[in-house]
């Protein structure tokens, strides 16, 4: 009875996953389906830059099968976590491995440029192209740890690689108008949206990456809005808007805050939610 | 032309890898300030060097190197192996020179003290730059639902010590300085113990929700030679943070040294603590810190000991601090007001500014 009960339980056994940000939690659930059970770190609303370490995430990591790390030093915090688990069977996946890559630096960086990363802009998951990459490294992992779901795996890829497909074909035509559109943004999270998009990133809030606006940026700042008939800063929801706030007083500006991952903002549950919420508060901004 | 181009394709790979396989390297410099009613006095602790990184896939090696200003001495503060992953029943393992897992604040480096100096009772207990020896620690995780962690740790010097080497000097020199009290600015010069020690520890972190947390530990520490004395304590820490640049955190810590009996071998804290070598002395600290926004801290810090020096004592400091640019570079200062046996207050305001270079950085979000 015990035998048949451990076998049971074993067949039933699901693979568990846990993520550094809800849009690899998101796109594991989609591709792992029945057969996964996943877990983020961070939550949606949180800088992914910046997580505190807890000694209870080690515990979820302990437990695990695999971790799904977003990579491009962008979680470096993950690593921690992962050496504090103690788990000797973990095994540990950069989701930015087969991701083309902008924003690699050509030059030596130093900490006088702000917060670059050496090897390219990680906000990589926010070109819905990347998220048919992300879905791929995923299924591969998890055919590795579950042989008898591989099948399973790579069909809900090819599906959700299709739902991709079909959305980004109503995007292009939907939100043609976005295509050039002047804005400027708080942080440097956009560049891979604003690419496939067709957005025109004219400046950010902040001065460097990671540094806060300084009043000689805020009057660069002004002009430039001035100058160009800009008319939206976009931010995330976890930054101070105070800077941005009083560029709308000086100039009319507007602000946006858009979602930078699954679960930053109500409208935002899924990673497909995620992009169409990003573009439909962009394109009524125009209205 | 294509040994040119062999030759510089070999040096863009070998400086490649060294890249790769450097470890993170910091390096944290202060300038420490100090004014009472007769005299202001400017002194930095020196130079703080941080080596960091993977050995292997399995264990990480730290080395803190700390340069005093005074006389340009190097001390060794840690210089240990962690193995985390790869060892059976959940169990990890640190060995070299580090600081054990005894208490909250033993295991925290002074630049990260939102409240610039450590308490008196702590250093006088711990030592001046809290507890750190050759030595080896086994932990594990208990399999609980929660994380909950025992550490044994082997250790050749006790508490009390300087902490460093027989060359070393008092990286706290400046802050002790900055107390002004002649005795207790006095300092050994001799290392203490080399007796063995052994410290245990039992800590729980219950996370409440998604934006708080408690974390508790019970520590006992005894000598291999019975006839020192046994060191027992509780710490608790709280922090409540809801978002990312704004939380509350309260720590406190309370440990009682006893049954300590006359020996030959002097010790910084038996001098300080216990003059009769018998009997118990309590201390303990507490502080609070709001993080307020991205850039401003402020909180107090209160500390006692039932006995220092031959009298009660106890303090009260009030602190804020600045951080303009992210984690690099902070600014802090503290009011602060001692009481000792029948003495009259004394008053004091200490400034710091404190920086880095490199991922080690003297502030946390």
């Amino acid at each position: 009875m015990l035998i048949v009960a451990l076998v049971l339980n074993s067949l039933s056994a699901k693979v568990s996953v846990v993520t550094s940000t809800t849009d690899l939690a998101d796109i594991a659930s989609t591709i792992g389906g029945e057969r996964v059970k996943v877990v983020s770190i961070a939550r949606g609303t949180q800088d992914p830059h910046y997580v505190e370490v807890l000694p209870s995430y080690m515990i979820k990591v302990k437990r695990a099968d695999i971790y799904l790390k977003v990579g491009m030093e962008l979680d470096r915090w993950a690593q921690q976590i992962i050496d504090g688990s103690r788990n000797r069977k973990l095994i540990i996946v950069d989701c930015s491995a087969n991701i083309p890559r902008l924003e690699i630096p050509t030059r030596k960086i130093d900490a006088s440029m702000g917060d670059i990363h050496r090897f390219g802009n990680p906000h990589y998951w926010l070109d819905p192209e990347n998220g048919k990459i992300i879905g791929s490294t995923i299924a591969e992992v998890l055919s590795e740890a579950d042989p008898a779901g591989a099948n399973i795996f790579w069909e809900n890829h090819r599906k959700f690689s299709k739902t991709i497909d079909s959305n980004l074909q109503s995007w292009r035509e939907k939100y043609a108008s976005l295509r050039g559109m002047k804005l400027i943004f708080y942080h440097n999270t956009w560049p891979y949206f604003a690419n496939r998009f067709g957005l025109d990133i004219v400046q950010f809030v902040e001065p460097k990456p990671g540094i806060m606006p300084t009043p000689s940026h805020i009057e660069t700042l002004i002009s430039l809005i001035r100058e160009h008939q800009i008319n939206v800063i976009a931010m995330e929801p976890y930054f101070s808007d105070k800077a941005p706030k009083f560029l709308v007083e000086k100039t009319g500006i507007e602000i946006i805050e858009m979602a930078q991952s699954v679960g930053a903002r109500s409208l935002a549950n899924s990673y497909i939610e995620m992009i169409h919420y990003n573009l439909e508060i962009l394109k009524k901004t125009l209205e | 032309m294509r040994r040119t181009f062999v030759l510089l394709t070999v040096i863009r790979s070998l400086s490649f890898s060294q890249t790769t396989v450097n470890p993170d390297i910091s390096f944290l410099g202060d300038l420490l300030a100090k004014g009472d009613k007769e005299s202001l006095a400017l002194s930095t602790s020196g130079l703080e060097i941080a080596a960091q990184g993977y050995v292997n896939p399995f264990a990480r090696a730290d080395l803190f190197l700390h340069i005093h200003d005074s006389e340009g001495a190097v001390d060794v503060e840690e210089a240990f192996l962690t193995v985390e992953r790869g060892l059976p029943l959940n169990l990890g393992l640190r060995a070299g020179k580090f600081r054990p897992d005894f208490g909250k604040i033993n295991r925290e480096h002074a630049h990260t003290y939102h409240y610039i100096l450590a308490s008196l009772p702590v250093q006088a207990l711990l030592g001046e730059e809290m507890w750190s020896s050759p030595g080896a620690e086994l932990s594990t995780l208990a399999p609980l639902p929660w994380y909950s962690k025992l550490s044994l740790s082997a250790m050749q010097n006790g508490m009390g010590g300087h902490g460093h080497d027989e060359h070393s000097h008092d990286k706290n020199e400046g802050n002790r300085e900055l107390y002004d009290d002649e005795k207790r600015s006095e300092k050994k010069e001799e290392d203490n113990g080399n007796t063995g020690v052994v410290a245990f520890r039992f800590s729980n972190f219950f996370e409440l929700n998604d934006i708080s947390h408690i974390e508790t530990g019970l520590n006992h520490y005894r000598a291999i030679n019975e006839s020192e004395g046994t060191v027992s304590g509780v710490d608790m820490k709280f922090k409540w943070r809801p978002d990312k640049y704004r939380s509350f955190t309260v720590q406190g810590e309370v440990m009682q040294n006893s049954g300590k009996e006359e020996h030959e071998e002097e010790k910084y804290h038996e001098d300080h603590l216990s003059e009769e070598h018998e009997g118990t002395t309590t201390i303990a600290y507490g502080w609070l810190n709001m993080q307020i926004n991205k850039v401003w801290n402020a909180g107090f810090i209160v500390d006692y000991a039932s006995e220092l020096d031959e009298a009660p004592y106890n303090s009260f400091g009030l602190f804020v601090g600045f951080s303009p640019v992210e984690e690099s570079s902070v600014l802090r200062v503290r009011l602060h007001q001692e009481y000792h046996g029948d003495e009259d207050p004394v008053f004091s305001v200490v400034g710091q500014l404190i920086w880095s270079l490199g991922p080690h950085k003297p502030h946390r979000f």
